[in-house]
């Protein structure tokens, strides 16, 4: 099937990759408005409570830098889709398209981290779960995991937060001018963006989570690691949370190197994120109370 | 050794020794930030205001029995979640993953496949002392 086609005719729709750029613009600015209003680190859900209910425009700023998040996600998501299809990899040098695989690796943590920083139940739950996977790693996790984490032991985020507004932003921002030697997206690309996160923001403002010290029955985490949240409840933490991600880094990073075996590497990623998706799908609408399976 | 040859040496050194310098930051800053760890909290709580059954506070369940009071820590063994207690199902549950325990604190089922941790406390007028 010539998947190129699926991509070709989009009427209306800008590129992924320039609504990826409108919207990491959008969290970038959103992101800075929001700085004052983030008053006390070591109480991240009363801050970020206080934002959204400090009137209309707390409320639609912080709307519109979640949802700029997501849609950054989604935007990248369907970039790198539209280029694996086109198997684009084939005209990149390995360590330019290693550059690429790290810029895909620091656009989810960049969003993560900003999820790590709200301080609701779901937020906490999934710092002590990225803590204990790191701890996996023995003492190079260790260390990793109290670089990015070690203010949570007092039930701060402000290491996280740091690392959010600072590291993960800065580097985001470095590689994807490294990817397109510029940072100015399409004109037409960026008004679809805000209008569209706008008009989320205003009809259907974002969730907080659950409050801290709630007895939370369920818990579910961001939308794009629900999946490995389900994995992580049948699956060895090693294999769930490190070989698995390690798997399909790896495989990102050989496609431009296997010239003639890409397809069965790009088969085998077709397979992971179809299997990704199925454990998405359970996580959200089948797990219940408990994380007991419900709906049968 | 042309100047060409030389050129490349010199890059693939410079490449070592950038890598030997990386390395060296990470581990040290690895180091560095063990530093700041916090010590063990310490929580007291009034022995009056616990009642038979399981008492739920923030980092901790309290068993109180008959005649034995025991506290068991309210961090899912698995992954860290914090764990909720269900008094109709009388069992304690991640939210996070699914393990099950009994409020004893025995393990049942799930990821964990460990009992939750206890602590040792101390009573010192009217207040229970526990160091997690």
């Amino acid at each position: 099937m010539d998947y190129e086609r699926l991509f070709q005719t989009r009427p209306l729709l800008p590129k992924f990759g320039e609504i990826a750029l409108s919207s990491l613009i959008i969290a970038l600015i959103s992101g800075i408005a929001l700085i004052p209003g983030f008053q006390s680190p070591s109480e991240p859900f009363r801050s970020v409570s206080q934002i959204v209910n400090s009137g209309f425009f707390g409320h639609f700023i912080h709307s519109c830098h979640s949802y700029a998040g997501d849609l950054f996600l989604i935007a990248v998501f369907f970039h790198v889709l539209e280029y694996l299809l086109k198997k684009s990899y084939l005209s990149y040098h390995w360590k330019a398209w290693l550059w690429l695989v790290g810029l895909m690796s620091v656009s989810l943590f960049v969003v993560f981290s900003g999820f790590l920083t709200i301080g609701s139940v779901e937020s906490l739950d999934a710092s002590s779960i990225l803590k204990n996977i790191l701890f996996a790693f023995g003492s190079v996790g260790k260390s990793a995991a109290n670089f990015l984490l070690l203010s949570s032991e007092r039930g701060s985020v402000l290491t996280i937060l740091v690392h959010h507004a600072g590291t993960f932003t800065v580097l985001t921002v470095i590689l994807v001018y490294v990817h397109l030697k510029r940072f100015k997206p399409d004109v037409y690309a960026f008004y679809y963006a805000f209008i569209l996160i706008s008009l989320l923001a205003v009809a259907i403002p974002a969730k907080l989570g659950i409050m801290p010290g709630a007895n939370a029955e369920v818990v579910k985490g961001p939308w794009y690691f629900r999946g490995l949240q389900e994995m992580l409840s049948w699956m060895p933490v090693r294999i769930a949370g490190a070989a698995l991600p390690g798997f399909v880094i790896l495989i990102f990073a050989l496609l431009p190197v296997t010239q003639k075996k890409h397809l069965i590497l790009l088969r085998a990623l077709f397979f992971v994120f179809s299997f990704y998706l199925a454990e998405t799908l359970i996580a959200t609408f089948l797990r219940g109370e408990g994380w007991q399976l419900t709906g049968f | 050794m042309n100047g060409k040859e030389y050129k490349q040496s010199r890059r693939s050194a410079l490449k070592i020794i950038t890598g030997f310098i990386i390395g060296l930051f990470v581990y040290l800053t690895g180091r560095f930030t063990e530093r700041f760890l916090p010590e063990r909290r310490k929580l007291s709580i009034p022995v009056s205001g616990i009642r038979r059954g399981i008492n739920v506070t923030d980092a901790i369940f309290i068993l109180k029995t008959e005649n034995a009071v025991k506290v068991l820590s309210r961090t899912c063994p698995h992954l860290g979640c914090k764990l909720a207690y269900s008094p109709q199902k009388r069992i304690i549950r991640c939210p996070c993953h699914g393990s099950r325990f009994e409020p004893n604190g025995k393990y049942l089922s799930g990821p964990a496949k460990k009992d939750l941790k206890s602590f040792d406390y101390q009573i010192n007028s009217d207040q229970l002392q526990i160091e997690i």
